[in-house]
């Protein structure tokens, strides 16, 4: 435990990336309002249906607040997120929340079963990597991890739904079933993150068994194994960590299109059906919840950091 | 990218200057190769392929690869070898035109941000800051989205959410040439900013650009067939290779093949991209090598 009068400095530091963190989910909740007030057409007039009359049409855009200027509209926004009132879907008619938040928990198995892949397979093939460098094993998986990097994840996803479960008929092919149905997904949603992570590994292994503490380990009788799990693990874990936190951007991102694919019901296969029934309300919804996530997910990686490396605590 | 052993350096040594540069950058012969094919068959796709890209046969339709159809036929009974050639037109022009865009503006912003002062360069990093916590492919969709589908959406979304990341690498290398005291020694002199930015920065901060819009490409490969394959992209009967998969989705059950080809010729193609941005790396920039 690092004493107390250490971590005054760094909960100031985290603090301040709290506050941060907040401004910056602000500006972004501006930016993805404005951008969707750009969307073209009359939305009363396509939410009215076709056959309704002017007067209705009129009344409906009244209704939603679309007559009024849109500073003040952005203000109302603002002011019902900050209530939790994240506006009126028009397909639900209704608050989207309780929509949007079953829908999380699937979204959530997704991406965290993709970081677990992505943490045992990764990281340990960027450590055989390093242990047999420049030999077989290694060229065989910076090879693989080239292969991957260029590989698109929706068609990975294709190739294991058509091989496993339309072929093969091993795993389920859509929707949330069971823990089974969790395979084919995260992986396909994970295959590009494990690449990136097994190349950092790689590389960063590579160089810490080349210094000092390393010759000090061996010379004192600790075994190739003891040595990389005990010692050389530690200091590989936390440019690991950098990757995992800045691909996360990426994994969300790639979450839409993987359930799409999939028939996922988590919010990234929400958000794709709101923009087809022009349901821009719970579109721009989703979108602030997945930049929230981002941050989130951000702050928690830097909270690792601390905990993690000794010398950020004096920071 | 793995380092060369001793044993490969002693090999690059042998042989003469030519042969010894292909093999000092054999990444970069690699993936310029590759992507050379592609752009041969964007500009010539008509020609190579052995059918139209929309010429229907409804009695051969959903066929498995034969002598005739070396990949099969979809639903319409349209040569799937053809579409793809023909469709590598499509996907290649999203990816050049949106990167050329997206290095264009995250160059002016970068060398302003990176060399400028005052509210322009505040209100620039600001912006640049809160897009980055987008997520690239979110901020695309959401464009796309507002956009509505078809090839003006789609590079508009690319570009514009490819922006961010290219400023932001542009505006440290310029923090970096800005220290330079070649650059103190014009400004003594008495050269203008403009021209210091323009004949001096610029040049310097050139092998970063080239590198990053390499490896961006394939990254907009990417994003543009996922577009495609949600059908945010360009439109059917467009043979835009993520819309072919989005098309070929359907029909995995009774004709599994329908992908398989689309798919594959993104793949090469984001290999060749991936392979030319680490080759232009090691060639230019032998220090920043992995």
């Amino acid at each position: 435990m690092p004493n107390l009068a250490d971590t005054t400095p760094v909960l100031r530091f985290l603090g301040f990336r709290c506050l941060r963190a907040v401004a910056i989910a602000f500006a972004v909740v501006t930016i993805i309002f404005f951008l969707f007030s750009m969307v073209p057409g009359d939305q009363a007039a396509y939410l009215a249906g076709p056959g309704s009359t002017q007067a209705e049409i009129d009344k409906l855009r009244e209704s939603l607040g679309l007559n009024d200027p849109l500073l003040i509209q952005y203000f109302r926004h603002v002011f019902g997120l900050l209530q939790g009132d994240f506006g009126t879907s028009e397909v639900f008619r209704s608050d989207p929340l309780p929509f949007i938040l079953e829908r999380i928990p699937a979204t959530l198995a997704l991406t965290a079963s993709a970081i677990g892949l992505t943490v045992v397979i990764g990281i340990p093939a960027g450590l055989i990597s390093a242990m047999f460098h420049t030999r077989a094993p290694d060229l065989a998986i910076s090879v693989s991890v080239v292969a991957l990097l260029a590989v698109p994840n929706f068609w990975l996803g294709l190739i294991l739904l058509s091989l496993f479960s339309v072929q093969l008929g091993w795993l389920p092919s859509f929707g949330f079933s069971g823990p089974e149905a969790l395979i084919l997904p995260s992986l396909a949603l994970a295959a590009r993150l494990i690449a990136l992570v097994a190349r950092m590994t790689r590389g960063v292994t590579i160089d810490e068994l080349g210094k000092d503490y390393v010759r000090t380990a061996r010379s004192k009788g600790l075994g190739r194994t003891a040595i990389l799990v005990r010692h050389v693990l530690r200091n590989v874990m936390i440019p690991t960590l950098t990757v995992i936190g800045l691909q996360t951007g990426y994994l969300l991102g790639g979450s839409v299109v993987i359930e799409r694919l999939f028939a996922w019901p988590g919010i990234g296969d929400l958000m794709i059906n709101a923009i087809g029934q022009r349901d821009y309300a719970v579109a721009q919804a989703v979108t602030i919840l997945f930049v929230i996530a981002f941050l989130a997910i951000n702050l928690i990686v830097e909270f690792l950091y601390v905990l993690i490396n000794p010398r950020m605590r004096t920071a | 990218m793995k380092a060369p052993s001793p044993a490969a350096f002693q090999a690059i040594a042998r042989g003469p200057v030519a042969v010894r540069w292909l093999r000092q950058n054999i990444y970069l012969v690699a993936g310029g190769s590759i992507l050379l094919i592609f752009v041969i068959a964007a500009f010539f796709g008509e020609q190579i392929a052995p059918y139209g890209a929309d010429k229907q046969n409804l009695l051969r339709a959903l066929e498995a690869p034969s002598a005739e159809h070396w990949l099969g036929t979809d639903p319409l009974g349209r040569d799937l070898l053809s579409r793809v050639v023909i469709g590598t037109r499509h996907t290649l022009s999203v990816a050049v035109i949106s990167v050329a865009l997206s290095c264009f503006f995250g160059v002016l912003f970068g060398l302003i941000s990176g060399f400028g002062r005052g509210p322009l360069v505040t209100a620039i990093d600001a912006l640049v800051d809160v897009a980055l916590t987008i997520p690239n492919m979110i901020l695309a969709i959401s464009i796309a989205a507002v956009m509505g589908a078809g090839l003006t959406g789609l590079i508009m979304a690319i570009s514009i959410s490819f922006t961010p990341p290219i400023t932001r690498i542009v505006r440290g290398r310029v923090m970096e040439i800005r220290e330079e005291d070649f650059i103190a020694a014009a400004r003594t002199i008495g050269v203008r900013r403009w021209r210091i930015l323009l004949r001096h920065v610029l040049p310097n901060a050139a092998t970063v650009i080239v590198i990053e819009a390499s490896l961006q490409a394939g990254q907009a490969v990417l994003t543009a067939t996922a577009l495609g394959f949600l059908g945010l992209g360009v439109q059917p009967p467009t043979p835009e290779w993520g819309t072919l998969l989005g098309s070929g989705r359907e029909y995995l059950q009774a004709a599994p093949y329908m992908v398989i080809a689309p798919g594959l010729a993104i793949s090469l193609l984001v290999l060749g991209l991936n392979l030319l941005g680490d080759g232009l790396r090691d060639w230019l920039d032998p220090r920043v090598g992995n």
